[in-house]
Order: structure tokens, then sequence, then C-alpha cells
């Protein structure tokens, strides 16, 4: 089995006066896995319904395997869609169910069996035929949807926060088999969620989409540590800005209101930010020292005092107050024989160059 | 809470009084009296069978089967297809134009009822049958649609968009998803437009004309000159009827309940 | 493992490329059949009827005028709307104990209560109609058992008066109201009531001050629904009525069957016609339509 490509080109989005996806384009190689991310609103799911031939796109193409498909119906456009819901017809028992797309195009009864029976076993599900979906458990029902869409060997899969409806631990446990699954047929996966972790645990790209536009796209790790905008660093996790203005001394040089200077690795436009440059770099980056043990290693160095601490098991989170009314968030492993800070200590918040960027307005 | 207990109560009795008139004539129409009298002295079938005997209360009872007849199959189609549209399609001003299907509920029967009549004179359609069921069709499809919409509304559409993207058309989708989900409420509709029509008087009134006379129309005539006895009979067999489809439209509900439980 | 190029064999991608056509279409066979059998014989019913009653637009509203000032209609109009506005506040105050208790019980009790409610519902009217005649009536059960007390020596006048045609149409549009209550009570979070007692509300304080403003929107729909029925009602007024219980709808209909007097029957049904209109208007702004028949 092999995955088919996607390219959208200038996908637009309009309901009435209202845009609500607009200019995306995206290209997806075979086999790839590719998620798109952002919060309710951003268009990702319209996006996805569009792919899928539901929703009629206002303007752009979408080409599969290089075919241009707008205006193609729905049935015709060969494609394996898994819902938030699984969309299991609740009157057809599980092999009915992933048997259906196999009947429509009128396959042979043998054939039909043992595709179906192959579906089961790339899901772990043998045994279940019989049953009605209203008689699985949630994540029983997912693995069905899953079968039901890859039985006909579509070149793409569009799955649609297919794992929303599930709880913390057995979502993780979906994702690793889905990804699997994937990797085992070479599937070509488009996948909707806004759900951060899932995004970089699965995807090989990520497209982050912000206000019916993409606001970034690449590998889950480039996009977490170089995120190119404010919005899109936000959305992947926990991080700090701090505000100041540019240091004419140097490039990526920032000089904050209480006249300490940081520096970072690189520097992107955003014009989300209010004052004229931020410094942005994420929690985990930072260390915490005694006040006394002064690192020259290190090029950005914060006096502070913890002015919070939340244990939040493996990690412990510390807030520490760099004056004028600024605070910093810490994350620190929560290690063997480590001794905690207490509130109110004096400490030191240190981190380098190279994990930090600067956004300046504009 | 004792409030609660009291007016639980209060609404015992009031649920009492509300079903005793039905009783009352069916207790009434087993009565072996030569007049009705409550509570009757004897019992017998006497006025079913004077109900049954009578020509004209059997021409009555086989006009209103068939006219209710043809109104369940004309308003079920055209009220099911109306829901769909309603539920799924784009419609203009959608709210606007339901308000309109629905207006035959509100409008007073005995204006549609002349309307109607007055058209027909000219048209010869005064005392044809099948007339009569199109026009029961104009009251009876406000409820289909009324009874579909809800059923269609809690058939997800994510189930017809995934039936699609498997590769079903428009025609497969509605045949082996939609139809089959809706199953249910569609027997619904197709009993209550029945009843509907079954038991209509004002619009039968004037279109029935002398060779159509329906069960209801014959007891209005009835009980305008002098009550005869055997109007208990034909009521309570009308009970009869409403009882048969309420129980019908409780065993596919109850039916359908066991099929998605197991 | 099966080769993806089979599965093209069904189905040729990008041969069908019409354009998918919106259900809304649907609707049409039901739209044909309203406007043909609804809208347009209405529509040429008035036109005709009014059409007799003078040669210029003037002269059919002088006519129109005349009628509905003359002192029978005027009479008429004036029994219809408070008949039925007494329908109403005694279904009303029927109604609401009888739903507040069902939107309260479960089980056996439910069912029993849902049974007394729907069985009437779906009962033919004439037949509803038929059973209070029968109980109400000269010869009938309340005069028999009140006779039989010794607490009247002769059969009182129980109907074909405006108290019998009350009793009628109250029992005809009970259903209606209890439903739309029953409707709305159920949908009340009973954790609204259980914090207004935590935060100290008696019982009748909470009833007032949370559970009855609650179902206001439940009684003001239903209300409405079985005042525009009420008004447009025939068959029980005309049976159980006496000679001076006309409501509009029977005059409508007596003009038709006695007189033929087809403009008149077509000016008082334009007026009923418009009342009804403007109270429907009114409900389809206050309520959801797809809860009018409960």
């Amino acid at each position: 089995m092999q995955g088919g490509s996607i390219r959208l080109e200038g996908l637009r989005k309009d309901y009435g006066r209202q845009t609500v996806v607009s200019d995306v384009s995206l290209n997806i190689g075979s086999g790839e896995f590719v998620s798109l991310l952002g919060p309710s609103g951003s268009g990702k799911t319209t996006t996805l319904m569009m792919i899928a031939g539901f929703v009629e796109a206002t303007a752009g193409s979408i080409l599969i395997n290089g075919q241009d498909v707008v205006g193609l119906p729905a049935q015709h456009r060969n494609l394996g869609v898994v819902f938030q819901n699984y969309a299991l017809f609740p009157h057809l028992s599980v092999a009915e169910n992933i048997a259906f797309p196999l009947r429509v195009r009128k396959l042979p009864a043998a054939e039909i069996a043992e595709r179906v029976a192959w579906a089961l076993d790339v899901v772990r599900l043998s045994g279940f035929e019989k049953r009605l979906p209203g008689a699985l458990s949630g994540g029983q029902q997912q693995r069905v949807a899953l079968a039901r869409a890859v039985v006909f060997h579509p070149p793409v899969v569009l799955m649609d926060e297919p794992l929303g409806a599930l709880d913390k631990n057995l979502r993780y446990q979906m994702q690793v088999e889905i990804k699997e699954i994937q990797q085992r047929l070479g599937m070509t996966v488009v996948y909707v969620t806004h759900d951060q972790e899932e995004a970089m645990n699965m995807s090989d790209v990520i497209v982050i989409m912000n206000g019916g536009r993409i606001e970034q796209l690449g590998e889950p790790k480039r996009v977490y540590e170089e995120p190119g905008s404010i919005f899109a660093g936000n959305f992947l996790g926990e991080a700090n800005l701090i505000g100041g203005r540019l240091h004419d001394g140097a490039e990526g040089m920032l000089e904050t209101s209480t006249g300490r200077r940081l520096r970072a690795s690189r520097t992107f436009s955003d014009s989300s930010i209010r004052e004229p440059a931020g410094h942005f770099v994420r929690p985990e980056k930072i260390s915490l020292l005694r006040e006394r043990n002064d690192p020259a290693e290190v090029e950005n160095v914060l006096p502070g005092t913890v002015s919070r601490i939340s244990f939040l098991g493996n990690v412990v989170r510390y807030n520490v107050d760099i004056g004028d009314g600024a605070s910093l968030t810490v994350d620190l492993q929560n290690s063997a024989g480590q001794e905690l800070f207490r509130r109110g200590e004096a400490v030191v918040a240190a981190w380098n160059a190279a994990d930090s960027l600067m956004f300046r307005h504009g | 809470m004792r409030a609660d207990t009291i007016v639980k109560g209060i609404a015992g009795v009031l649920c009492a009084a509300l079903v005793a008139p039905i009783v009352i004539v069916v207790i009434l129409s087993f009565s072996g009296d030569r007049f009705l009298s409550f509570p009757p002295s004897s019992v017998s079938l006497q006025w079913y069978a004077k109900f049954f005997g009578d020509d004209g209360w059997r021409s009555a009872l086989f006009a209103s089967l068939t006219i209710a007849g043809a109104t369940c199959a004309i308003s079920t189609v055209l009220g099911f297809l109306g829901a769909y549209a309603f539920v799924r399609g784009r419609i203009p001003a959608k709210q606007l134009m339901l308000s309109f299907v629905l207006l035959p509920l509100i409008v007073p029967h005995i204006i549609t009822a002349i309307a109607l009549y007055f058209a027909s004179v000219p048209l010869g359609l005064v005392g044809v049958r099948l007339w009569i069921a199109v026009g029961h069709s104009v009251v009876a499809v406000p409820i289909v649609v009324l009874i579909l919409m809800s059923a269609l509304q809690g058939v997800d559409i994510n189930l017809e968009r995934a039936a699609l993207s498997l590769g079903a058309d428009r025609l497969t989708v509605f045949r082996r998803i939609v139809l089959p989900l809706v199953l249910p409420a569609l027997m619904s509709s197709a009993l209550f437009s029945f009843l509907a029509s079954f038991d209509e008087l004002v619009i039968a009134l004037f279109l029935s004309g002398v060779a159509s006379e329906t069960l209801p129309v014959r007891i209005w005539n009835s009980l305008r000159m002098e009550v005869e006895p055997t109007i208990a009979a034909v009521s309570a067999f009308l009970i009869g009827i409403t009882v048969l489809v309420l129980l019908a439209d409780a065993a596919v509900k109850r039916l359908v309940a066991r099929r998605s439980a197991g | 493992m099966v080769d993806a190029a089979v599965m093209s064999r069904g189905r040729k991608v990008g041969a069908k490329r019409r354009k998918a056509v919106d259900p809304g279409f649907l609707l049409l066979p039901l739209l044909v059949l309203l406007l043909l059998v609804f809208v347009a014989p209405t529509l040429w019913f008035f036109f005709n009827s009014l059409r007799e009653t003078g040669q210029s637009l003037p002269e059919v509203m002088r006519a129109i005028q005349s009628v509905l000032f003359s002192s029978t209609i005027r009479d008429a109009i004036i029994k219809t709307n408070w008949i039925s506005l007494v329908v109403t506040l005694v279904a009303l105050v029927i109604a609401y104990p009888i739903a507040y208790a069902m939107s309260r019980s479960r089980g056996l009790a439910l069912t029993l209560m849902v049974i007394c409610i729907v069985l009437p519902y779906f009962t033919s009217i004439i037949v509803r109609t038929y059973s209070w005649m029968v109980i109400l009536g000269r010869n009938g059960l309340v005069n028999e058992v009140l006779l039989q007390l010794g607490l009247i020596s002769s059969p009182l006048q129980l109907m074909y008066n405006t108290s019998g045609v009350v009793i009628g149409m109250t029992y005809v549009l009970l259903p209606y109201l209890v439903l739309t209550l029953y409707a709305s009570m159920k949908s009340i979070d009973d954790r609204l009531l259980h914090a207004a007692r935590s935060l100290g509300a008696s019982g009748f304080y909470t009833f007032r001050r949370i559970y009855l403003p609650l179902t206001l929107h439940g009684v003001f729909s239903g209300c409405l629904i079985v005042f525009i029925l009420s008004i447009g009602f025939f068959i029980t007024p005309a049976l159980m009525g006496g000679p001076q219980d006309m409501m509009i709808a029977m005059l409508i209909e007596r003009e038709v069957e006695l007189t033929l007097n087809w403009p008149l029957a077509s000016i008082m049904s334009l007026f009923l016609l418009a009342i009804t209109l403007v109270l429907y208007a009114v409900y389809y702004r206050f309520s959801n339509l797809q809860k009018m028949m409960g």
C-alpha cells in the first residue's frame, strides 16, 4: 500500500462575509503524517472538510495525486475519513460497518470477507465482527472507525480529532497505535487536533493554524524549539516572554526594564508583541541557582526571588519574581536527591542564548 | 417534601378525571339496556352488532379506512421528504418556511374546510375519496414533518458524511443509512397520520358529500339529530383504534430501544 | 496484502464531476401540495366571495366594516374571545399541577399519568365531545347521581350553555398545555433548585423565585397555542353550546350550510384568519416551532 500525495493551493472558504479559511497552501508527501493544529475557530476542521468534500471550497484547488478534486462529490474522492465521534453506523455490526465501502464498490463476497478480516486484524479487533457499535467501548469504536477508513486502501486518510472523546491514558495508547498502523501501511494521514502533545507525538509535520491561516509549519521539534511567532510558541507549550527594548550593541540583544541584557540566537518579527521586543525562552531551558554561585559560562542571567512553587509530579514549577512586576516560569525536573527551593528564596535564573529567541515588533 | 405530595395527589385526581369520560364511553358501549344510562344494568354487544350490522355505518367505516390509508401514504411520503429537506437541506428562510408548513395545524379547520369545499364544488370533487385524503394530508403532513424532523436531527450528519466518504452515492446513503435509522419514526408518523385522518371531522364534513360519509361525519350527523345509542359503540371503536395506534407506537419504540441496547 | 489498484475498478475517480445536489429540493412536493390544496383554495375562496360584496376596494372595505360592526358578529367576536380566554385560564390551572407532578415522577406513576394525557389527546375530538355530552346531558351521569342522592329534584341544565362549552373545550385542549408545560419543566436543572435551597430559600420561595420564572416561557407558549386553537374551535361549541354561545367558527359554518351566504362567511373567515395569523406570528417570535405539539 502506497500513500498518496496532497497539494493544497490557495484554499479559501467564506461563509457570507466571514472568511474561515484563507489562502492555505500545503504540500503533503506520500506516507507523511501531517497534523493541522490550532485552537477552535482556526479553520483546521473546515480545511479537512474541504479536502474530504463535505464543505465546498470558495477558492483554490485541492490536488490528490496531482488530480484536482474540487467540485468532485465526496463519494467519488476515495478518501478514508475518521470522524470525531467515530460516525459508526449504529444499526450495522462491526463487520458490516467495515464492509460498507467494499459493498458499495460491489466487490465479490469472498474478497469482502478477506479484507474485513485483514482490517480487523490490523486494528486488533478480530472476534468482534458480530457486535453492534453501541456495545463497544470508546477505544474499540475508535479502532472500528479506523479499520473502516483503511479497508478500501484510500490514498489518503483524514482524521478529525479522532481521539477527542477518549480519556487521557487511552488517548496516548491510541496515538501510539495509530502511528504504528500508519507507518506499517505507509498511509498518508491528515490529522486535525487541538492537542499539541498529540500533534507532536504523532506527526512528521505540524501545521499550526490560527485565524484561518497557516501560522507555521515544520517538524515537531523544530516548531517547538523555533516558533516563528509568539502565537505558535505559546500554543505548543509553556513559554516565557520577557519584554524590553532592543540593544544596539549586538544582534539578538535585548535590554530589560531593569537594565539587564539578554541574548538570543535568532530574531523573528511579530506584530502581536506590545513592547518593542521580547525575549522568548521555554521554562525547561532555564536552570535555577542559589545566589552565591554565579555562572560564568551561561549568556543569560537574571536574579530574582521565588514567589510560587507548584509541584506537578515529574516537574516542579517555580515562579520567579524578576523585578518591575515581571516574573519567569521555570520548570525543573523532580530528580532524585534534589533540594527544593523555598518560597522567598533569592535565586539566579540562567539559560543559554542558543535556547532562546528574540521577537521584535514589526 | 410535603407540598410535592399534595400536588401529586391533586394531579392524580385530575388525571383520573381526564380518562374517566373515555372509560365511561367504553363501558356504556357494552350496555345491554334499551336506553343508555350509567352504570349499565346489563352487559351485551347489541350496540356493536347494530354498528357492524348497519349498512350506513359499515360503509362509513370503509370510507374512513380508505381515506385514512391514502392520507397516511401521501403525508408520510411528502412529510418525510420535507423533513429531510428541512434538516439536511439549504432552504431560504428556513424557520419561516417551517412555520408555513405547520400553518395547517394553526389555521382554524373550518376555514380550510370551507375554502376547500368552495373550490371543490365547481370541480366536482365533493365526495371523491382520494380528494378527501388529499385534503386530510394538508393537516396530517405537519405532524409527520414534526415527528421526522426530530428523528432526523437525532441522526448524526457525520454518519451520512462517513457513508459518502466510503464511496456510497446519495441514494445508497438514503437507503442503507438514513432509512433504517429513522424507520421507527417513519412508522410512528405513518400511524399518527392515519389517526389524524381517521379522526378528522371538519374537513370531511364539507368534502364527504353523501357518498363518502366518514365515521366522524356520521357521528356528527347523528349527534345533531337525535342521539342514537349506537354512537357509544362507534365511539368506543374509535377509541380502540387510538389505543391500538398508541400501543403499536410504544411497541416500535420498545423494539428500537432493545435493539440499540443489544 | 491486497493491492490498492484493485480498488479503483469500482469507482472511476474524476469521472463524474457534477456538483452534489442540495437535498433542499425534496421540500418541493410538500410545498406543491400545500400551495394547491391549502393556499390556492383559500385565496380563491376569499377572492371570489369578497368580489360579490362590491365592485371596488372601498366598497368591499365598507362591506367588511358593516359586517364586523353588526351586532350579531360583534357579539360572536366578544363571546369567542371571552370563551377562549376562560378556557385557556381554566386549562392552565388544571395543567400546571399535572405537568409538575409528571416532571417529578418516574416509573409506573409517570407512565400512568402519560397515558391519562395521551389517550384523550389522540382520541377523536368528536368522541371526546360526545363523552362529555353523556356525562353532562339531561339524563347524563351527573344528573343521575345528583337525583339519586336527592340533592336535586329535577335535572340540571349542564349542557347547551356557556359552562358546557367551557368544560368540553377545556377537556379537548388541555393535553396541548400539559405537554408544553411538561417539556419546559422537564428541562429545568434540578441543581438550580438544590442551589436555591442550599442558599437558605424556603420551598415556596424557591418555587416562586426560581421554578415559576423558569416555566413562564412554557406557560406563555402553551397558553398561546390553546388560545389560538380555541378561537377557531367549532365542533365542541356547536354540539355543547346553547343558542347564546355562538362562536365565530359556528357562524361561518351556519352561513355556508344554511343560508349559503358565501360573502358573509368569507368576511368572518378573513377576520378569524387574521387574528389567528397575528397570534401565530407572536408564537413564532417567542417559541420553538418544533415544540408546537408538545
